[in-house]
């Protein structure tokens, strides 16, 4: 995987010979035209005026992996002009500055970041390790197949950044193949430090050891969990357990994946004494089988704590967010923009609800940018599109939009306060004078 | 004498002493930066008589957050300002020497309580310790603590590395300082720093509450009888550190820290104020260093900073044991496991993850390597598997450009230290980090194995990475791998603690390859029987062949496949210089074959010198045959950018040998030096 650089200049010159899928391009440009949601888009990177989108930084993908960085736009309008006129095919969007980056070459003084979305980057990739009957195939196919582990994910980390975290502008984003994202847009996490996001990136994150380490278990899942986990278990993970992993994926299925599954018991003699039991009773189903090796490590977990901790470690192993924490610890990390097109599948990276996200199933639920074009008409003189990729179109703007105008209130209630206080403290001073 | 006024340094000036015998130029330059100063030190100027010592002393502690003065209109000697700003350098020192030393794969009380100590103590050392109030030298011990930091902030926030070295170790101290103090202190130094607000839980939210406080409460690595405790609920910014690990319970946003926490709130506070304040006053230190009387002062204080930092440190600048990709291989037995392990992976898999790639990478670099090598490195090994020239180009050749500076940032990277490697933890499918903090340890022993290392010390490498000492593990692994006589303190442990991959590359390289014996004698109690086998092994060396040019012949005639060890599944290269011929020697796993390993092999060689070679020394690794074909030639016509290089570092090599004494064989008095369990 190329790994965005963490700054280029402006422009990679590197020759671009390489064509783009059909022509993307074209259909790029009718996109960023007709369909893409630009006034909600720009509302949102405004938060109330226009001042803070001046001083976001938005960097562009250009066909041929040109990689544009620190670019900004002082109006929505010209971001919307850039976008037609250059076709991105990806949208990256960076912190806001204490100056437009666009300027870093004219200032002298050094370009800080002040404020960003608490981000969030979850990728199918890192789950291959627990993916046992459903592995296999194309990123995108292994994406749609496997996708209750990304459902598991935003449940868990929708009501740990709700419940722990208390914050309430969470915007769930497709990221058009294999993975997905999260922004938070509270004033409260907008304004957090790397030192405090990583904190928070680290709270939310378990190690797991890979199978080269297996067997060195991490002391992070305790007895009593911690009520962040334990809620983690509650709402999403010990079903997903069950239902998923032990049956659709069947990773007890078969010697060698139970043996894999009771490697990271820390005690080789009592997960021996399990594989052996187990080993006897092939007709079990997943489930039963789980229900047997959990009693039993609970039974041999009486005198051994390692042990006992071992039944829930097994569980989060394989149904815990992988979260890739370097994407939330940094402040000025990239991420890319919701409905952008991805170049690879041409699906649109579309925003759902959390609260629904079992039935978004992305294969069915995110719009391809082909039978969006497709579907567009000239009704009464203005093109638009209608069918049934349109109305997927639709339904991601509308949630899109809702987390639009819950941020722009805050954002507004906000000026309103600040405006409130200064004008108090004028008539205290007035009072004083007078 | 010359004398000036701290009041330089610190706000709460009115009427600045000095000013009255100082050159007018002088004075005005100075005054403007003492009020620059006064702001970048984040110091609210304050009326005086209010001061900060007063309020935040209790009989229990002396913690000082530093956010105002109580110096004014004091004038001091400026030597004896230079001496309390060096005192508490070395304080700051130990701070992070007693940081290094503990054990950071645990997190224990004992580890925490340890740094304290060794921080106290040196405090004490130093005359930087506050008696209690009362005592009659109290009052200058806190005007020589304040003007210490002060000093030490204008000196040390000029530069990234300086202010984050200053932010820790200062932490260090005042963490150690704050030990004992109680809620009642810890909420008025909060209330004082305009900090967040603290309120303390309500018996009702304490009842609604219960499960989960006793949840977190109970959790291994959190101290018992929190029950009963009083909560403080404060605001989830304010206490990153127990967020991180999870040590308190959150609900809505707010952490509820037990009382015992609530000095972590003080602690974070110190810390994000005096972040702040370092970086304002780096901005307005240059009208510092721009006075005459301060400058000396500054400069020394850097200098003393920088000097300790090279003596300890590492600096790749200094290195003069650069290699080029043809001396890749024979390197190899040289590097840290962490390396050799990437290295491994690499050659087997070929391919690594970002973070190896950029651990990996920015070592080899350290090692030597110049771009172009470097990229042919990677694009050679990625090429024997799924990844061809083209795609190598599209998507990797950018990261390793981007480690030399000639992308992005264009911010040399520099190699990564000790310290950085073992806090980046790998993820599934990652080989990067520190492998005796990753590896469980029937892995670790077994890496250990392949790489030679002498197999008595192995259960004792195993346990101290177990124990979290993880730099220890590593010495100690340097000392039974590395040739030559290991010097070890009283405790048994090796006195060379690595703190720093190329560090622990280019010990390793001079021990074998060194043109001047002395380099790493660290031992000068050496009896004349040891000085006779020196002798010998000198002449040995004279006949032994600078084993790269022995080329891959030698190294396939000795090849040896031993599946018991992962890093020798494929062709094995068993030792460059030709030496380990046997695999019971090269990869002893009985007593036995222990005991055989530790006699000297001799062997007689072409001048009739013998060879005298400790078989510990050289790993077992894959040779990068396909990297030495390709570049060999290109040497040979000398049209490739490091051929010169290469010839001189091949006899700047064999002079090493030449003049080395490190591969005599242990003699009975050295291996009681030497480190064994």
């Amino acid at each position: 995987m190329p790994t965005a650089p963490t700054s280029s200049p402006a422009l990679n010159s590197k020759p671009a010979p390489v064509p783009i899928a059909g022509d993307l391009s074209g259909k790029l440009g009718w996109y960023y035209a007709r369909i893409f949601p630009a006034s909600q888009f720009t509302r949102w990177l405004r938060y109330g005026n226009d001042d803070t989108l001046s001083r976001r930084e938005i960097s562009f993908t250009l066909p041929g992996d040109i990689y544009l960085r620190w670019k900004s736009f002082p109006t929505p309008s010209k971001l919307l002009d850039s976008l037609k006129s250059l076709t991105p095919i990806k949208i990256d969007i960076g912190a806001i500055y204490n100056f437009p980056p666009a300027d870093k070459n004219s200032v002298s003084a050094p370009l800080t970041p002040m404020e960003k979305e608490l981000v969030f980057d979850i990728d199918m990739t890192d789950y291959e390790d627990v993916m046992g009957a459903l592995a296999g195939g194309s990123a995108v196919e292994v994406c749609d197949r496997n996708w209750p582990y990304m459902a598991t994910a935003v449940k868990v980390i929708d009501a740990a950044l709700r419940e722990d975290f208390g914050f309430r502008h969470i915007l769930w984003v497709y990221s058009g193949r294999r993975g997905i994202h999260c922004w938070v847009a509270d004033a409260r996490a907008r304004r957090m430090t790397n030192e405090q996001r990583s904190a928070v990136a680290d709270f939310l994150y378990l190690r797991f050891e890979g199978r080269e380490n297996a067997g060195r278990r991490q002391n992070e899942v305790t007895v009593p969990l911690h009520p962040s986990l334990a809620r983690a278990k509650r709402v999403a993970c010990e079903k997903t357990f069950r239902q998923f992993v032990l049956n659709d994926q069947g990773m007890l299925d078969g010697d060698e994946r139970l043996r894999r599954m009771l490697a990271v018991v820390p005690n080789a003699a009592v997960a021996d004494g399990i594989y052996q039991r187990l080993a006897s009773s092939a007709g079990l189903s997943g489930p039963d089988k789980w229900d047997r090796i959990e009693k039993e490590l609970l039974r041999a977990g009486k005198s051994d704590y390692g042990v006992r901790a071992t039944v829930d470690y097994i569980m989060f192993k394989h149904t815990y967010p992988r979260l890739d924490v370097n994407v939330s610890k940094e402040i000025n990390h990239l991420l890319k923009a919701p409905f952008c097109v991805h170049p690879k599948t041409g699906r649109v990276c579309v925003p759902f609800r959390a609260t629904e996200v079992d039935g978004f199933l992305p294969g069915e639920m995110a719009p391809e940018v082909g039978s969006l074009l497709a579907e567009m008409k000239e009704v009464d003189g203005e093109v638009r599109g209608s069918g049934p990729a349109s109305d997927l179109m639709l339904e991601g703007v509308k949630v899109f939009e809702e987390f639009v105008n819950a941020v722009e209130d805050e954002a507004r209630s906000a000026q309103r306060k600040k405006k409130l206080e200064a004008l108090d403290q004028r008539q205290a001073a007035e009072l004083l004078v007078s | 004498m010359q004398v000036t006024s701290l009041s330089f340094v610190i706000p709460n000036l009115v009427t600045p002493p000095y000013l009255r015998h100082s050159s007018k130029r002088c004075s005005n330059l100075a005054f403007f930066a003492t009020m620059q100063v006064a702001r970048a030190a984040g110091t609210p100027s304050k009326l005086p008589g209010s001061s900060s010592i007063h309020s935040s002393r209790t009989a229990a502690s002396y913690a000082p957050l530093y956010l105002s003065s109580s110096l004014r209109h004091i004038a001091f000697d400026i030597e004896e300002l230079e001496g309390i700003a060096l005192d508490r350098l070395k304080v700051l020192k130990a701070a992070e020497t007693a940081r290094s030393n503990a054990s950071i794969g645990q997190r224990s009380a004992a580890a925490v309580d340890a740094i304290r100590t060794s921080i106290r103590a040196a405090e004490r050392a130093a005359g930087l310790n506050i008696p209690p109030p009362g005592n009659p030298t109290r009052e200058d011990r806190v005007l020589k603590d304040e003007a210490s930091h002060f000093l030490l902030r204008l000196a040390l926030c000029k530069t990234h590395e300086h202010r984050n070295w200053l932010l820790s170790t200062e932490h260090d101290l005042f963490t150690a300082r704050l030990e004992g103090a109680g809620a009642e202190f810890a909420l008025q130094a909060i209330e004082k720093a305009d900090g967040p607000t603290v309120r303390l839980a309500s018996a009702s939210d304490l009842e609604r509450f219960r499960q989960e406080l006793d949840a977190v409460a109970r959790g291994p690595g959190r101290m018992k009888g929190d029950s009963g405790t009083n909560y403080y609920t404060v605001a989830f910014e304010q206490v990153p550190a127990l967020i991180r690990y999870r040590r308190v319970f959150l609900d809505k946003g707010m952490a509820y820290v037990p009382e015992r926490n609530v000095l972590d709130i003080v602690s974070s506070q110190f810390r994000s104020k005096l972040s702040h304040a370092l970086v304002t006053a780096s901005k307005a230190v240059g009208l510092a260093d721009g006075d005459q009387r301060m400058r000396p002062i500054l400069e020394s204080i850097r200098q003393h900073y920088a000097m300790e930092e090279q003596v300890k440190g590492f600096d790749p600048a200094a290195s003069i044991e650069r290699i080029n990709l043809t001396q890749l291989n024979e390197s190899l037995p040289a590097m840290p496991l962490c390396m050799v392990n990437m290295m491994t992976r690499l050659r087997e898999q070929h391919h690594l993850r970002y973070a190896g790639r950029l651990q990996l990478g920015v070592f080899l670099k350290g090692c030597g390597l110049n771009m172009d090598e470097s990229l042919r490195f990677w694009r050679t090994e990625f090429g024997k598997g799924a990844i061809n020239s083209d795609k190598f180009e599209k998507s990797y050749a950018y990261n390793i450009r981007h480690h030399y500076g000639r992308e992005g940032k264009r911010r040399n990277l520099a190699p990564f230290p000790c310290m950085r490697i073992i806090n980046d933890r790998p993820g599934p499918g990652e080989h990067n980090g520190c492998p005796y903090r990753e590896f469980e340890e029937t892995r670790l022993k077994q890496a250990l194995r392949s790489i030679g290392t002498d197999p008595n010390a192995i259960p004792v490498i195993a346990a101290k990475a177990k124990e979290g000492n993880f730099q220890t593990a590593c010495g100690i692994c340097f000392a039974s791998s590395q040739p030559g006589i290991h010097a070890v303190t009283e405790t048994g442990m090796p006195e060379y603690i690595p703190t720093h991959p190329n560090e622990y590359f280019i010990e390793a390289r001079k021990r074998r390859f060194a043109p001047n014996p002395d380099v790493s004698m660290l031992d000068a109690d050496i009896d004349e029987e040891e000085m006779l086998m020196a002798a010998a092994a000198v002449e040995s060396q004279n006949s032994d062949a600078t084993p790269k040019k022995s080329g891959s012949d030698v190294d396939r005639d000795n090849e040896v496949v031993n599946p018991r060890t992962p890093l020798e599944k494929k062709d094995v290269n068993c030792g460059n210089n030709g030496l380990n011929a046997s695999p019971g020697v090269c990869v002893p796993d009985t007593p036995v074959q222990a005991t055989a390993h530790e006699s000297p092999v001799i062997r007689k060689r072409n001048d009739d010198a013998p060879e005298l070679q400790q078989p510990a020394k050289p790993a077992n690794l894959q040779s990068n045959k396909d990297i030495e074909q390709e570049n060999q030639p290109s040497t040979e016509s000398g049209n490739m950018t490091g051929a010169d290089r290469a010839t001189v570092s091949t006899n700047k090599y064999s002079r090493g040998k030449d003049g080395s004494a490190e591969d005599a064989p242990a003699s009975p008095k050295r291996q009681k030096k030497a480190v064994s369990p």
